[in-house]
């Protein structure tokens, strides 16, 4: 049985001084979801991918600090990863996620998010695992049904997967021609 | 005959002969007979003509000149006179009289010719000269002088001309032959020389010996009939249609016996690989890789 995720001091608020401290000393900022939704609507493609890999980044440094490192966590198993990395969406209040292996594909679903833009989410979890493990990856999103099906792979893949995706092949066989080796 | 026709026939030849020697003519035509006649004809004559045997006066016998000779016979000189004897005279009729034509002929056949060079091409001997002044004094020699032949020429053989060896019998040279290009083979020579391979016997052809002659008492001799390959299946029997129905067939069933054993029909050699990550890590690569 995993052990639950120790959460303790994550968030200092200072009310003296107005200021909210996160779990590495980094001021934080409460806002409402729907401005960030609303910041994001307006922000391009690009700008806005860039905001949700830095979000991500600030939680997957979390993650690796909590697990004792990116080795400790790689080297854990799929619960202690998923339980890290659900943990630090709770903590920022993006949800919480569950982690899926279709064959050899990883597709993080995330749930519960209030925010709607699939590719921010993908952004945000793209950058947590980059920090958390060290590794070069992409992340797209899949679907939006049932929750954000964000697949793990690298920038070829996460590419090839995309362009099925927009031509109107459905994620899962688009996830199917991916590990046959199909091309674009 | 009377005395008196005796002298009216003999005064109508005198007349005759003075008629003739006083034509305008540039020679005195006179028959020549060359030969004597021998004493066979003289006895003949002299028993034929035995009623001018009594005639004395000479004559010279004249024969008359047909108008058509008349040019040859100016050609051909001076006349020669001969004196016959009295017992010798005779009168000729029409029978003993040669034409002027036949005398000129012979006199040229018997006459030497005139000595002419002969032209270089010319085959034909020339006559040889007269050995004595009589014989070149000969109205022979000069009635019909000989002329030599033509100079044949030389003519270019036209090469569009061509003559039949065969029937000509001339036939190029050797040399001529051997450098002229072969010729070639005319349709019907080069089928002749190259004749078209005979067709394939036909399967059903064959080769029969030739047939026996009907009476012959000899044994036949066996015929060998040689067949193609026998590609063809032998031609289907008659077969009569059939007016009853026939009975339903009843196929022979064998049922097999011997239990066939189901295992290890089927060999199964490993198993179905299955990725079974041993930690986050693992899956994580194993998604990166694709």
């Amino acid at each position: 049985m995993a052990s639950s995720v120790d959460l303790s001091n994550a968030v200092r608020f200072d009310l003296p001084n107005g200021t909210v401290h996160l779990s590495d000393n980094e001021k934080g900022l409460l806002v409402p979801a729907s401005v960030l939704a609303s910041l994001l609507k307006t922000t391009p493609p690009d700008v806005r991918g860039q905001i949700g890999r830095d979000l991500g980044a600030h939680l997957g440094r979390a993650m690796a600090r909590r697990v004792g490192g990116a080795p400790a966590l790689l080297d854990g198993g799929l619960e202690l990863a998923a339980s890290t990395l659900a943990a630090e969406l709770a903590l920022a209040g993006l949800g919480t996620c569950a982690l899926e292996r279709w064959g050899r594909a990883l597709v993080v679903q995330i749930t519960g998010s209030p925010i709607e833009e699939t590719d921010f989410v993908a952004s945000v979890v793209e950058g947590a695992l980059a920090a958390a493990t060290g590794r070069s990856l992409a992340c797209t999103a899949l679907s939006d049904a049932g929750g954000v099906r964000i697949l793990v792979a690298s920038e070829s893949g996460a590419l090839r997967v995309r362009g099925w995706i927009e031509q109107g092949v459905s994620w899962s066989d688009a996830l199917v021609r991916l590990q046959a080796g199909g091309g674009s | 005959m009377s005395a008196k026709e005796r002298v009216g026939k003999l005064e109508a030849l005198l007349a005759r002969i003075q008629a003739n020697a006083s034509a305008p003519r540039g020679a005195t035509m006179t028959a020549i007979p060359t030969v004597p006649p021998s004493a066979e004809a003289r006895e003949a004559l002299r028993s034929e003509s035995s009623e001018f045997e009594a005639a004395t006066e000479q004559e010279h016998a004249v024969v008359p000149e047909p108008e058509e000779s008349r040019a040859r016979l100016v050609a051909a000189g001076p006349t020669v006179e001969v004196e016959f004897e009295e017992e010798e005279v005779l009168e000729l009729d029409e029978r003993n009289v040669v034409s002027a034509v036949e005398v000129t002929e012979m006199a040229v056949a018997a006459a030497p010719a005139k000595e002419e060079e002969a032209p270089p091409s010319s085959r034909r001997p020339i006559a040889e000269p007269a050995e004595s002044p009589q014989e070149a004094e000969l109205p022979i020699a000069t009635a019909a002088p000989l002329t030599p032949p033509p100079e044949s020429g030389k003519q270019v053989a036209s090469e569009s001309l061509s003559f039949d060896d065969d029937f000509t019998g001339v036939r190029e040279s050797a040399a001529r032959l051997q450098s002229a290009p072969p010729p070639e083979p005319s349709i019907a020579l080069e089928s002749l020389r190259e004749p078209t391979p005979p067709p394939p016997p036909d399967e059903l052809e064959a080769d029969l010996a030739p047939p026996p002659p009907i009476f012959s008492r000899e044994p036949e001799p066996e015929v060998e009939v040689v067949r193609g390959d026998e590609t063809r299946p032998p031609p289907a029997p008659f077969v009569l249609p059939r007016t009853e129905k026939p009975a339903a067939p009843k196929p022979e069933v064998t049922r097999p016996t011997t239990p066939v054993a189901a295992s290890d029909v089927a060999t199964l050699a490993g198993s179905v690989p299955t990725f079974e990550p041993r930690n986050f890590g693992d899956l994580l690569d194993a998604t990166l890789s694709l």
